[in-house]
């Protein structure tokens, strides 16, 4: 049997094997000799990072077996946040700026490889302070070594001491307290072990295809000392053992971090100091880009050719997005949503090619020479390569033609359904979270649904006070529009929609489904696994449980300064870009 | 004097009540709440996880109770922490409310140099192109909203005049005096532009009323130079009514100051405020509006006060 665990353990094996071997070359190289056990054959990547070994500036040039040749470092590297860290606390708030601005300075047990040919979004799970890991045979009991070099920053009442089990301990009753509304990510596991300083064991009450990237997750578990416990408040001193320690904070100004010297990986991190200003506007920010303020920015599609022309050595690189949008129904079983023909012709009535020109601007795009992409999103988000099927293709089978534009087939659905004349409802959508892309196509969508005789009455909602807080959970009478959460790992997507999760938006109860979403979160081989997605995504095209649309799936675009290397090469997904992407990054 | 403005301190005690009794209950009012809130996105959470929630920021109380405890300590100038951030608000008003009354009080400073001058100008050289000229400038300040200035100001400078693109990061007036003004400068003035609009409006109206007063036309006819005339008998009595609506403005420029510090970066109590509300995040908000309530109220007090300086004739009693 080639179990996806089986292959994980072989490699497993053969890089503790090679570290063995490589005993002499050192931490560093040790440490490197680790970092591709995340990786995969079957993604495209190319099989992990190389040894890490910087020169001094023109001396060398990178090299596929040496991508820091020539590598300088110091200097302060200037980005950007839009907000505000609720809480400094990485278990004080979910916010992503939270999870974000955690990441920078606390460890994970595991943590997700960048590198050269490693799409951002085919990230896999790699160690972060964890040095061997153990999987049974069936994945269901997993035995950690924590590595021996890991230490927390030079800060009291912690002092710079090991990182032990016990801090393990202390942050696992954290994420798993009864207030910690992520307690219910991990709850697959039965139980955790800490027989030793150095060991952890978890025990799984099944096998669990995510469970790696669960521990990578930047929305989980963080390792903070358990002098935080009684000795200081993390909510207001900030001591971790991640490659960044937080040099000073001023609120709604910026964050100022200086490298840790001590980090284990001492390879890496090339700037001295990292400068994260906090700038919300988007305008603010693209000025100060422009104007050579930061080195990296966020960017419109309307503002490439701007960007381009002004600054032409700049660095443009796009990502195809992972944040999925989607029309779902109330869950009334009177309402005219529980027949199936209705959902399809919502699907057919809207035209996807036409939504993505609206959002993305596609076609001038192209005719200024860059390389855009606007796939069409399905259940699954469009940048979820190793899991999407597209629903233009042929995986999709005969359920490809609900995605097709045909609004006269959809209104013979709906007449078919016992609506010839429409029908009058609520489309609903919040229009103050999401930005002007997802507005205008959100209310683009509400003509195409009149074009079909479903008559709309559109309410706008605000985020916090209704939409979040009502709509999204299923408390809503008839159609809403939204972005799902994007999810670290892509089974989170059907575990949400098709299961008993408080956030199953249209309250689907649909045993297929169920099963398939659970049958997913189980399977440890990945071929298997593939194909379970791919049901999940055809058997929602035969229904439209949920009605996938466009908004989130064209690229999204960061700008860097010519002079910042590695921008390119070294991107994550979710929010650990402190610890995955700038580590690696540096300023000619 | 003593007596009134001690009658008028005392009246403030159930109006600042009040006020806070009404925004402690609107906000609760609102749907959803900040449990719901934290634990609404992301976090799949159960119903003993937010009631474990609610009972950890005493939210599980009912409403008076809740009110009683937090009013308590109120006037004891304790805000209490933020739930999202478990840092005391307090402490984030004492760095954030500086910055604010700074961006208030260079925008009514502002304010009047644009609609003083103009305003007096309209009324002096009433319905000539002065007048039309200065009429429409001052409607179409109004007209135009002052965040939406902001943005287009800053995306011009970055892209053809980058000298003119703001400081990244907020400069104190500490640190640096005259970086805070160059940092506070752009934005002062398009609040300020936007507020000059009603002044300059009221300013022409009173002033043409009081330039039809007897007194004036004694003033003219005693062969007085026309500054004279109009900065030292016009003027003087034209303002009580201009003072009046500049205290008034108070609360507006309160609303500019939220938009226009989040398109500049300023780190002030509007951009506070915003997210706050935005995320009910309770305590902030009912410290940010008590706060606002406290200075609205004695502004006016001011305003008030200030008429007896005006205008001699005024005593309070």
């Amino acid at each position: 049997m080639s179990s996806y665990w089986d292959r994980w353990w072989d490699r497993q094996s053969n890089r503790r094997t090679l570290l063995k071997g490589a005993g002499l070359a050192g931490v560093g190289a040790a440490s490197m000799a680790l970092v591709g056990c995340g990786d995969d054959d079957d993604d495209g990547g190319d099989g992990g990072v190389q040894l890490a070994t910087p020169t001094p500036a023109g001396q060398a040039t990178a090299t596929p077996s040496d991508p820091f040749a020539g590598a300088k470092r110091g200097g302060t590297y200037r980005i950007y946040q839009t907000g505000d860290a609720p809480s400094l606390d990485p278990y004080g708030n979910l916010s992503f700026l939270t999870k974000g601005f955690a990441a920078y300075h606390y460890s994970r047990l595991y943590k997700y490889k960048t590198g050269p040919g490693i799409l951002p979004l085919s990230v896999r799970p790699e160690p972060d302070i964890v040095q061997t890991a153990e999987a049974s045979p069936d994945g269901t009991k997993w035995t950690f070594k924590l590595r021996q070099d890991v230490k927390f920053h030079n800060i009291a009442p912690v002092n710079g001491r090991q990182v032990t089990s016990d801090d393990v301990k202390y942050s696992w009753s954290l994420l798993t307290a009864a207030t910690n509304a992520n307690a219910a990510q991990v709850k697959y596991v039965d139980k955790v072990e800490f027989p030793d300083k150095q060991t952890i064991t978890f025990t799984l009450k099944g096998p669990n295809a995510a469970f790696l990237d669960a521990l990578a997750d930047t929305n989980l578990l963080f390792i903070v000392p358990t002098e935080s416990e009684s000795q200081y408040d993390r909510a207001k001193v900030t001591i971790g053992s991640g490659p960044w320690i937080l040099d000073s904070y001023q609120p709604s100004v910026k964050i100022v971090r200086k490298k840790n010297p001590e980090w284990y990986d001492k390879n890496v991190v090339f700037f001295d100091s990292i400068e994260q200003s906090i700038i919300p506007e988007y305008a603010n920010r693209l000025a100060q880009f422009l104007a050579g303020n930061l080195d990296l920015s966020d960017l419109n599609g309307d503002d490439l050719t701007t960007v381009k022309k002004q600054l032409p050595q700049a660095q443009l690189t796009s990502v195809v997005g992972t944040t999925l949008s989607f029309m779902f129904f109330d869950p009334d079983p009177t309402s005219p949503w529980k027949d199936p023909r209705v959902r399809q012709a919502v699907s057919m009535a809207i035209n996807r090619d036409d939504l993505l020109e609206l959002g993305y601007n596609l076609k001038k795009l192209k005719e200024a020479g860059l390389d855009v992409q606007g796939p069409w999103h399905n259940i699954v988000p469009a940048g979820e390569t190793r899991w999407w099927i597209d629903p233009k293709g042929k995986d999709q089978g005969d359920s490809a033609k609900f995605f097709k534009y045909d609004p006269a087939e959809a209104k013979k659905l709906l007449s078919a359904a016992g609506y010839p004349d429409g029908f009058s409802t609520v489309y609903q959508y919040t229009a103050n979270r999401y930005g002007k892309l997802f507005n205008d196509i959100a209310e683009a969508q509400i003509n195409y649904l009149n074009q079909i005789g479903i008559k709309t009455t559109t309410d706008v909602q605000d985020y916090s006070s209704k939409y979040i807080t009502q709509t999204f959970i299923g408390n809503f009478k008839g159609i809403a529009f939204g972005y799902e959460t994007p999810f670290p790992e892509a089974g989170s997507y059907l575990t949400r929609f098709f299961t008993e999760d408080p956030n199953n938006h249209s309250k689907v109860k649909d045993a297929t489904m169920t099963k398939l979403a659970q049958d997913q979160a189980i399977e440890a081989n990945e071929e298997k696994r593939r194909a379970l997605f791919k049901e999940a995504q055809v058997k929602n095209g035969e229904n439209m449980f949920y009605v996938p649309s466009v908004a989130g799936a064209g690229s999204g675009w960061t700008g860097h300064q010519a002079n910042i290397k590695g921008a390119a090469e070294y991107r994550t997904k979710g929010y650990g870009q402190g610890t995955e992407d700038y580590v690696f990054r540096w300023k000619a | 004097m003593q007596f009134y403005v001690a009658r008028r301190l005392l009246l403030m005690i159930p109006t600042l009540l009040g006020v806070t009794f009404i925004v402690f209950v609107m906000v609760r009012a609102v749907p959803g709440d900040v449990i719901d809130l934290l634990t609404g996105d992301f976090g799949a959470a159960s119903e003993e996880t937010k009631e474990a929630l609610r009972k950890e920021y005493q939210l599980d109380d009912n409403i008076v109770v809740q009110y009683v405890k937090w009013i308590g300590r109120v006037v004891r100038f304790d805000f209490g922490n933020s739930i999202l951030s478990d840092r005391t608000v307090i402490s984030e008003l004492k760095s954030r409310l500086p910055v604010t009354l700074e961006l208030g009080i260079l925008a009514i400073i502002c304010s009047l140099c644009i609609a003083l001058p103009v305003g007096i100008m309209s009324a002096i050289r009433q319905d000539t192109a002065w007048d039309y000229a200065g009429r429409s400038f001052a409607i179409g300040l109004l007209a135009i909203p002052g965040f939406w200035v902001g943005i287009i100001l800053i995306t011009m400078a970055g892209r053809y005049f980058t000298w003119g693109v703001p400081p990244k990061d907020y400069i104190a007036f500490t640190d640096n005096p005259l970086g805070n003004l160059r940092m506070m400068i752009v934005p002062s003035m398009i609040l300020g532009a936007g507020l000059s609009g009603s002044v300059m409006r009221f300013t022409r109206s009173a002033m043409l009323e009081t330039l039809r007063q007897d007194y004036i036309r004694t003033a003219w006819a005693k062969g007085l130079r026309e500054r004279r005339v109009i900065i030292s008998h016009a003027l003087r009595n034209a303002l009580i009514p201009v003072v009046t609506v500049v205290g008034l403005q108070l609360p507006i420029l309160v609303g500019g100051t939220v938009l226009i510090e989040t398109v500049y970066s300023i780190p002030g109590m509007g951009r506070y405020y915003v997210s706050s509300v935005s995320s009910l995040d309770y305590p902030v908000v009912q410290a940010v509006n008590v706060i606002v309530a406290v200075v609205v109220v004695f502004v006016n007090l001011g305003v008030d006060l200030t008429y007896s300086i005006l205008d001699p004739r005024i005593r309070y009693s």
